[in-house]
């Protein structure tokens, strides 16, 4: 700004102007300059100092307040002097809620703004930043806009005042945010091996996303989009307001505490967060499970007759039905004497112990053990029974713990439990843990609106596949109330990424970021 | 009608329902005819005026449903007609099966999976075949699974193997091997190492269900499980571990009432156990025989049924290959090292020092590419046998199905020994 040539144009962060010999859309001489540079270069205004809970009415508290709302007016009367060659010139498109502009200047369109069909766009929110930050003029029917209308003209229905704070906030801080664009496609392994930029580009591009409606793929695709006449309702209002007095006179909402400081804030600053440029190797995460299980098969066997020798005296079989044998077989004898079987065998020598049932014995070694009574269906379900030891064997061994079980209230555990103490406990849990984090099946219905996605700023950061954003802003007012779990989790749950989810809550100005994190609380089992 | 020592031609007229066994005395040859009628071996069609020749000490019988005229010649140690057959109650097996098949087929689901159990020489190998026979007659592909490490109808004994059964079996070859896949084991029974016999037989039952989940032909003909005749014991709970490695569905027990009562008991109540008569017809085999038939298996493995096949014979360098076995030697465990138990070294792959012991035994060529791999679950790619070695050149000579070079350099040494002799 010095370096250059004594040419800045000068605009009007508040319409009556109070520095007389600066006229808005003028062009400065040195002269001018050089005073302009001097009157800023005192120190930032104070912001307030501490709190105090009631008036006390005293004279020193007005003198106090008095001083300190003539700075702020001073304040926001300043006029902004701006060199012409970086200033980029944009044109408000009332229609489209978006700032057309031709030629970028700086830095800003790495990580800001959208080409759609050769033309450059920016969202509402980033040009009211970057005119704040003095980077933009944005004219509207050829009159360029003071940062008073462009707040009211910028600020409607897709993007709201808070919103648009937390932004500013975000953007001061160094961050790059973009609206929230809606779940990631691509998975992590697929951005590991680099298969994001050969994903169709026309997929991924970067949809115009407005609060509340629907995504719009295209700019032209408006023709039957009620949207549309929604925002020309808006513009219709603000229109008037505007055409009504050449300096508009509506009372500035309280913006303070960033327009003052904001100058320097948007080149250069850097974050004190780490920049994390290394990934951990991840497994590959399967999406779906590839492989088809064929289920079991409930066999009936009372229909499905099978030959039997082992339980019927006289076999009879079933008549073999046509379909089910092969062409050259035809059977006609239907039926099989076993008893003349069984008489007819000779003698092998592993028959040379008959068996005989222990049951039917007095004095039997053997228990007679029964199989374990199941009710598995099938060999999964038998084969996950057994692993977790609910098979109970029909045991006549008398505890003395039996008279437990004889009442109504019967014990939590059996004394074949304790086989360590981690499947005791596991059998003492009558509350069951939920664990909602994981436990949410992803409804939409109510959840949160995310407003923002939240990046490091990145050499390597690209527009066009930004990656998993780093955080994700929904914003509050205070006065909304707590969100409650089930939206938050949901909402979280359906992204199905690893970005946290931070809620800000814009109180007056004042903005504070919250996220809700899982964690395990420790079990400790040290015996057994 | 019959003759007991038939020489030269031989008629037979057989009545409907009834069957024609032959034994093929040793050293010579037998051939059939059929002449007129339609007439089966083991649920093998028969063609008529087609020439089957069966070798030595081979036991065939040949049952007709419709009656039939069958020509023999050449010298049978026994030939005789019979009518008591349990074929309509092996029919019916089949039957069932095929329902099962069909249901599969309409609900998307499972298809049935069969064990076939029994003491020795009972005719489980017999009863298998016919039933895979039946369902390929019937349009399907089912699953052969042959864990008799004894007498393997797959590949050579000593092993496990499966293979999908897609034409009946030949007459005179048996089932056309198509891609077996089988694991190496190394003993002639599993009573030697049950450890690494249960391994494998999981290993088995988890690359059916693979197999299954993959091809809807496979998985909708179902599974049929050939088993040894080790039932008492530790044998028995090898079959019960089989039952739930390869989650059967029914469980044919074949002629011993013992078997079939303890396995009701046993078995999960979804699983049918069924028993099954044995045919009248079936040889018992003495020890001796029992050697033979595994002798004569390898030999088929190498020359072919008929030495229609020629195998190679070159040398190895004892650097190209590793030769491992599966099982330390058994100590009592006052030996062992504290905190060892037995039952570890059973499973454990031992490096072999390459030495006068190794000839002469049956090499399986792993498919593990390197020690680091499970060797003991990887399958085998086939099997070469050593023939001679010569310690100074640090070279042996092998025989092998397949030219040089051996396919992977790790071998398996099983007990097994076959002597080359012609």
């Amino acid at each position: 700004m010095d370096n250059g040539p004594c040419s800045g144009i000068c605009k009007e962060s508040l319409d009556p102007p109070l520095n007389s010999f600066l006229k808005s859309g003028s062009l400065l001489s040195a002269n001018e300059l050089f005073r302009y540079r001097k009157s800023r270069d005192k120190a930032p205004p104070q912001k307030g100092g501490t709190k105090d809970y009631a008036p006390d009415g005293s004279w020193l508290e007005q003198k106090k307040l008095e001083s300190f709302h003539k700075e702020r007016k001073h304040v926001l009367s300043e006029q902004r002097v701006e060199m012409m060659s970086s200033l980029v010139i944009g044109e408000w498109n009332q229609e489209k809620q978006l700032v057309e502009f031709e030629r970028e200047i700086g830095k800003f369109w790495t990580h800001m703004g959208f080409i759609d069909h050769n033309r450059k766009w920016l969202y509402p929110e980033e040009a009211l930043f970057l005119m704040e930050s003095g980077a933009l003029e944005v004219s509207f029917m050829g009159v360029p806009l003071s940062i008073q209308q462009g707040y009211t003209a910028f600020l409607s229905e897709s993007i709201s005042l808070e919103e648009y704070q937390v932004y500013a906030h975000l953007r001061r801080h160094g961050y790059v945010v973009l609206r929230h664009q809606g779940k990631i496609d691509i998975t992590k392994y697929e951005r590991e091996i680099g298969l994001d930029q050969y994903i169709d580009q026309k997929l991924r591009k970067r949809k115009i996303v407005t609060k509340g409606t629907e995504q719009i793929s295209a700019i032209d695709n408006d023709e039957s989009n009620s949207v549309c006449k929604k925002m020309r309702e808006t513009y219709s209002c603000s229109v008037t307001r505007a055409d009504g007095s050449g300096a508009s006179a509506t009372d500035i909402q309280d913006n303070n505490n960033g327009a003052i400081i904001g100058n320097s804030s948007l080149i250069g600053k850097q974050p004190t967060d780490n920049l994390v440029t290394k990934h951990k190797r991840t497994e590959w995460h399967n999406e779906q499970d590839d492989c088809f299980h064929f289920p079991h098969s409930r066999w009936n066997f009372d229909d499905i007759v099978f030959p039997d020798v082992g339980s019927v005296q006289h076999c009879t079989l079933a008549q073999p039905l046509k379909p089910y044998l092969p062409v050259h077989v035809e059977v006609s004898d239907f039926t099989f004497d076993v008893e003349e079987y069984k008489s007819r065998r000779k003698p092998n020598r592993n028959d040379r112990e008959a068996y005989v049932d222990p049951s039917l014995l007095n004095f039997s070694l053997e228990m007679p053990k029964h199989g374990p009574k199941v009710t598995a269906q099938n060999w999964t379900d038998y084969k996950d029974m057994l692993k977790n030891g609910c098979l109970q064997e029909q045991t006549d061994v008398v505890s003395p713990a039996k008279h437990l079980w004889e009442e109504e209230i019967t014990p939590l555990v059996r004394p074949t439990d304790a086989t360590s103490t981690a499947n005791l406990l596991e059998k003492l849990q009558v509350i069951q843990n939920v664990n909602l984090t994981k436990q949410s099946a992803g409804h939409f219905d109510d959840s949160l609106e995310i407003s923002f996605d939240v990046y490091l700023p990145d050499l390597h950061f690209k527009k066009s596949s930004p990656g998993i954003p780093n955080h994700r802003v929904c914003v509050l007012r205070s006065c909304d109330g707590v969100t409650d779990l089930k939206s938050l989790v949901s909402a979280q749950s359906s992204l199905r990424d690893s970005a946290p989810l931070n809620l800000a809550v814009i109180d007056c100005g004042e903005i504070v970021f919250y996220t809700f994190t899982d964690t395990t609380l420790p079990v400790d089992i040290t015996m057994g | 009608m019959a003759e007991d020592k038939g020489e030269g031609k031989e008629d037979y007229k057989l009545e409907a329902n009834s069957e024609l066994r032959f034994e093929v005395e040793a050293g010579a040859t037998v051939q059939l005819e059929l002449a007129e009628g339609k007439a089966e071996i083991f649920g093998t069609e028969l063609t008529t005026n087609r020439k089957c020749t069966f070798l030595a000490g081979a036991k065939v019988a040949v049952y007709t449903w419709h009656g039939c005229h069958i020509k023999l010649s050449g010298r049978t140690d026994v030939a005789y007609i019979s009518k008591d057959t349990p074929m309509t109650i092996y029919v019916n097996t089949h039957q069932a099966l095929e329902q099962m098949r069909h249901i599969a087929e309409e609900h998307v689901t499972r298809g049935p999976r069969v064990l076939v159990v029994g003491p020795t020489d009972v005719g489980k190998s017999t009863l298998c075949h016919l039933l895979l026979n039946y369902a390929v007659a019937c349009g399907h592909s089912p699953v052969f699974v042959d864990i008799d490490v004894g007498q393997n109808d797959i590949a050579i004994p000593g092993t496990l193997g499966a293979m999908v059964v897609e034409r009946p079996a030949d007459v005179e070859e048996g089932f056309s091997l198509t891609a077996p896949l089988v694991f190496h084991y190394g003993h002639n029974s599993p009573a030697q190492n049950p450890t690494l016999f249960n391994i494998l037989v999981s290993k088995l039952g988890e690359i059916i269900n693979t197999k299954c989940n993959e091809i809807k032909k496979s998985n909708y003909s179902g599974v049929i499980i050939n088993t040894g005749g080790w039932v008492r014991g530790t044998g028995y709970d090898a079959i019960k571990h089989a039952a739930g490695a390869f989650e059967v569905d029914v469980v044919i027990v074949l002629d011993q009432e013992r078997l079939y009562n303890e396995l009701k008991r046993d078995m999960p109540g979804f699983v049918k156990v069924i028993l099954l008569p044995k045919s009248g017809g079936v040889v018992e085999r003495n020890r001796n025989i029992r050697t033979e038939f595994r002798d004569q298996k390898v030999r088929e493995y190498f020359y072919g049924t008929r030495n229609s096949l020629f195998p190679h014979t070159f040398e190895v360098p004892f650097a190209e290959v590793k030769i491992f076995k599966i099982g330390a030697p058994s100590l009592p465990a006052s030996c062992l090292p504290l905190g060892m138990k037995t039952g570890d070294n059973k499973t454990k792959v031992v490096p072999v020092t390459i030495g006068p012991t190794v000839q002469h035994h049956i090499m399986s060529i792993s498919s593990a590419s390197s020690v680091d791999h499970n060797i003991l679950e990887a399958n085998s790619l086939g099997f070469i046998i050593i023939t001679g070695i010569d310690m100074e050149k640090q070279k042996f000579t092998v025989l092998s199905p397949s030219p040089r070079p051996l396919p992977k350099s790790i071998l398996l040494m099983s007990d097994i020994q076959f002597m080359d002799i012609e």
